[in-house]
């Protein structure tokens, strides 16, 4: 490794306002959403051009040294946190929406565009960009490619690897790549597909090609109470076998409520021990007739309460009240560790009072808010980092359910990605000679393994722990997670 | 050969130097290659090996039959909504995988990239490798099953697959629209394809007939069809249920396409799609434009050389039809961005060329 040669090339391509090195400039990218983490990377740059990025890949390439791309560090796996020994790339100033053709319907933007923007410039088009992340409003699409963002509607539109169709990048090799183009069917390998979902262990995007969808011109969305979480999710299996396909499928569980309820007024059925948010969307006419069967399956589920959205405004209100349950939550306690793990559907129920059971024997509260429309389940676990042993009690529980979901034939991770954070699980769901065709392809095209190093691979040293707690953004309202 | 089991299959790719899978073989010039290569027969891999009905996944072996599969999820109301090709044929679900052929269902949800879950291959050292998962939802580890789309069977033999389906609408209707001329046709699609009307298929076929295909609930179908109707502002009429079903069901079986044609895929977009019907037609071959403008499908015939054949500057690749085994099925512009990343992956899961270039 050769960072003083690195950095007096660095010098040459940024100004000292875009190449950071001071130890109070570093602090801002220390830690991502994971904030249980921090490490001080070497130096941050941030660019304002691909060509930048480009350049600056291929001189880490050339003098051995790690980086970690990042964009707004939303990654709840920890999968921006910087490398002590390398550098950050900060993209968030290649933000430009750089084209938008409402005849093709997609949008080419630059890795830091930001996810809500692209919905906001298609709008006038009616268009829209399908996969929306809870934190849609600050995270950026180069972040979202390279952990294949989720979001509340993945049940009928997918993840973002459904939405993207080309991808421009700089391999950590050092080459340009251009995968894919700007159609939604291609003549060969799903080269797309691939990258999509990579870790930001293969390089770093440059250049985006999204699908964009028509606004859907109509929404039916119901919350209904339940008096527990089973007869929510047996709520959700009589919807999904009932032949609807919702856009979105949500449960909050009591103490998931409790804090939605302090912290944005949100109003819930009395007596609910959970909640259920059910939105139906599509042409009017079509929904019209669906919407008559919805009601029909939530009023025969043993419903507590049932309050439908009569206007755009109190659609608004109750997707608030769930899109920022989780900070909610967060408020309830010092610390907390947000899980991701995949349970099949029918096995909800079952997975729900585990965890129950799993959180009574550590001690620990676990909250829960989850998708499940499609079994990805988000259990919030509460600690108190300062009381002894709480911590490694917390990330033991959280062990502990991830193996849970495996053991159900899930997955460790629905849409946060494994990142840092779950890299030792990885080895839990595939075998050794799945790792190693991981492994095979990472190092093709990173053969000095400099992109996001240390991050999905099993092993390594862990990086020092902070002190945890809500994100600053979090704090300050802006973002909340799924 | 025919292999029986995931060791065979490992033994196979040990032992010889260069083999090539193919499922049912409904897609010969796909399985062509520059040499002589042993060719693994999967059809010995044909079972459904899971279906969760409640679960709306199932995971079944890469030679089994899409029509089986198809009769097994509309038997519990579910379906692919990618409308897989050529499954009258006798398709197999590994070869569409490795084709990465999608219907003109696969408008509205996508196609078959984004249905697959999972998918367990021997990779080119002879490995038994997992990608993906068994749940609908799942970010953990490169995702190698949409790698495994389109890939030919050149990076790695498919034992089984696991994919996602959804619940089949309770009615479809078709909308056949009937426009001034082909520009008029492909104005009237652009017009359609912005509208929030949600269509599952909307095809072209030329000169100047719209296909629109909705679905929904009974109760709502006629009125969302009359709806797509009357917002297209040409002459339409609504098929008969049972001319809907067979009208698509012939077009994703390719009836359309006489003997001693070759079969070409075209992938576009909808503002290529003006000037690849301008370069078609002065040889006039029967074609369709499938997915508002995504997906070109031309019949070729075989006796005329392949150079009168005008892509106006598009890639195509022949999925059907008499090419000799030697012959690469691709035809006019190659995309040279992807062949970097492309050598590397091939490399990394095929390093001693067990399998043929990729194509």
């Amino acid at each position: 490794m050769e960072t003083a040669a690195l950095f007096s090339e660095l010098e040459s391509i940024y100004p000292p306002d875009r190449l950071l090195g001071g130890r109070a400039e570093l602090a801002a990218f220390e830690s991502d959403g994971l904030t249980a983490f921090s490490v001080t990377p070497r130096a941050v740059v941030i660019p304002e051009t691909a060509d930048e990025v480009v350049r600056t890949v291929r001189l880490c390439h050339k003098h051995n040294v790690p980086f970690v791309a990042r964009g707004s560090g939303t990654s709840l796996s920890g999968g921006s946190l910087p490398i002590a020994e390398g550098i950050v790339i900060a993209l968030n100033r290649l933000n430009r929406i750089l084209e938008l053709d409402p005849q093709r319907r997609i949008a080419v933007v630059e890795p830091g565009a930001v996810n809500l923007d692209v919905s906001r410039q298609a709008q006038v088009h009616g268009l829209h960009y399908a996969p929306d992340p809870s934190s849609q409003q600050v995270c950026t699409i180069g972040g979202n490619v390279a952990f294949n963002s989720g979001g509340a509607h993945c049940l009928k539109y997918g993840m973002t690897a459904n939405h993207v169709l080309g991808i421009k990048a700089v391999l950590a090799n050092g080459e340009l790549i251009e995968l894919g183009g700007d159609s939604l069917e291609q003549t060969g390998p799903d080269w797309v597909g691939l990258f999509v979902g990579n870790e930001g262990l293969f390089g770093v995007a440059i250049e985006v090609t999204l699908r964009l969808l028509p606004r859907p011109e109509s929404y039916y969305t119901v919350l209904a109470g339940y008096e527990s979480v089973e007869a929510a999710g047996d709520a959700v299996a009589r919807i999904v076998s009932s032949g609807l396909l919702p856009g979105a499928m949500e449960i909050m569980d009591a103490l998931a409520i409790e804090a939605a309820v302090a912290a944005v007024k949100s109003e819930y059925p009395p007596g609910a021990e959970a909640v259920l948010i059910v939105e139906l969307d599509g042409p009017s006419d079509l929904i019209d007739a669906e919407s008559r069967r919805l009601d029909e399956l939530i009023r025969d589920s043993g419903a507590v309460g049932v309050h439908v959205a009569t206007s755009p405004e109190e659609r608004a209100t109750i997707w608030k009240g769930r899109k920022s349950a989780f900070s909610a939550v967060g408020r309830l306690s010092p610390d907390f560790i947000v899980q991701d793990g995949v349970v099949p559907r029918r096995k909800l129920g079952y997975a729900l009072r585990r965890i129950d059971t799993l959180s009574k024997a550590r001690g620990l509260r676990v909250a829960n808010v989850f998708h499940a429309g499609d079994g990805n389940l988000h259990p919030l676990i509460l600690y108190n980092g300062r009381n002894e042993g709480e911590l490694e009690r917390a990330e033991e529980l959280a062990g502990e359910i991830i193996g849970l979901c495996i053991e159900l034939g899930g997955s460790i991770t629905g849409e946060h990605g494994i990142g840092m954070e779950k890299r030792d699980f990885l080895s839990r769901m595939f075998t050794d000679d799945d790792i190693d065709a991981f492994r095979r392809i990472r190092v093709a095209l990173d053969p000095k393994e400099i992109a996001n190093r240390g991050k999905m691979f099993p092993g390594g040293e862990p990086p020092a722990m902070a002190s945890g707690g809500l994100h600053p953004l979090e704090k300050k309202g802006v973002i909340s997670r799924e | 050969m025919k292999p029986a089991s995931v060791e065979e299959v490992q033994d196979a790719v040990t032992r010889h130097a260069r083999l090539l899978p193919h499922g049912r073989a409904t897609k010969p010039p796909l399985g062509s290659a520059p040499e002589e290569v042993v060719r693994l027969d999967m059809t010995g891999f044909s079972t459904i090996t899971e279906y969760e009905p409640d679960e709306f996944t199932f995971t079944a072996g890469s030679g089994a039959s899409l029509r089986e599969i198809e009769k097994t999820l509309s038997e519990n109301c579910q379906y692919l909504p990618f409308e897989p090709p050529l499954i009258d044929e006798g398709a197999s679900l590994g070869g569409t995988v490795a084709a990465g052929l999608s219907g003109s269902g696969r408008l509205r949800f996508g196609g078959v990239r984004d249905f697959v879950i999972g998918a367990r291959f021997v990779d080119g050292t002879g490995k038994l490798v997992h990608g993906g998962g068994k749940v609908v939802k799942n970010a953990a580890g490169f995702d190698l099953p949409k790698l495994m789309v389109g890939g030919m069977g050149r990076l790695g033999v498919l034992i089984d697959l696991t994919f996602k389906v959804f619940p089949a609408p309770r009615a479809w209707r078709s909308i056949r629209v009937s426009c001034r001329d082909f520009a008029d046709a492909l104005g009237v699609m652009t017009t359609l394809a912005g509208k929030p009307l949600d269509p599952e298929a909307m095809d072209i076929e030329p000169p100047a007939t719209l296909m629109v295909r909705v679905a929904g609930d009974d109760a709502s179908i006629d009125k969302h069809a009359e709806r797509v109707g009357k917002t297209a502002d040409r002459p339409y009429e609504i098929l008969p249920p049972e001319d809907d079903r067979s009208h698509w069901e012939s077009g994703r079986n390719f009836k359309w396409v006489p003997d001693g044609h070759l079969l070409i895929k075209v992938a576009l977009t909808p503002a290529r799609l003006a000037g690849l019907e301008q370069a078609l037609l002065p040889a006039d071959p029967p074609r369709r434009y499938a997915v508002a403008g995504n997906l070109a499908w031309i019949a070729w015939p075989a006796d005329r050389p392949a150079e009168d054949l005008d892509l106006a500057g598009l890639g195509g690749m022949v999925v059907r039809g008499p090419l000799p085994s030697d012959a690469s099925p691709r035809l006019g512009a190659r995309q040279h961005g992807a062949a970097a990343f492309a050598k590397c992956i091939k490399t990394a899961l095929d390093p001693q060329n067990r399998f043929p270039p990729l194509i």
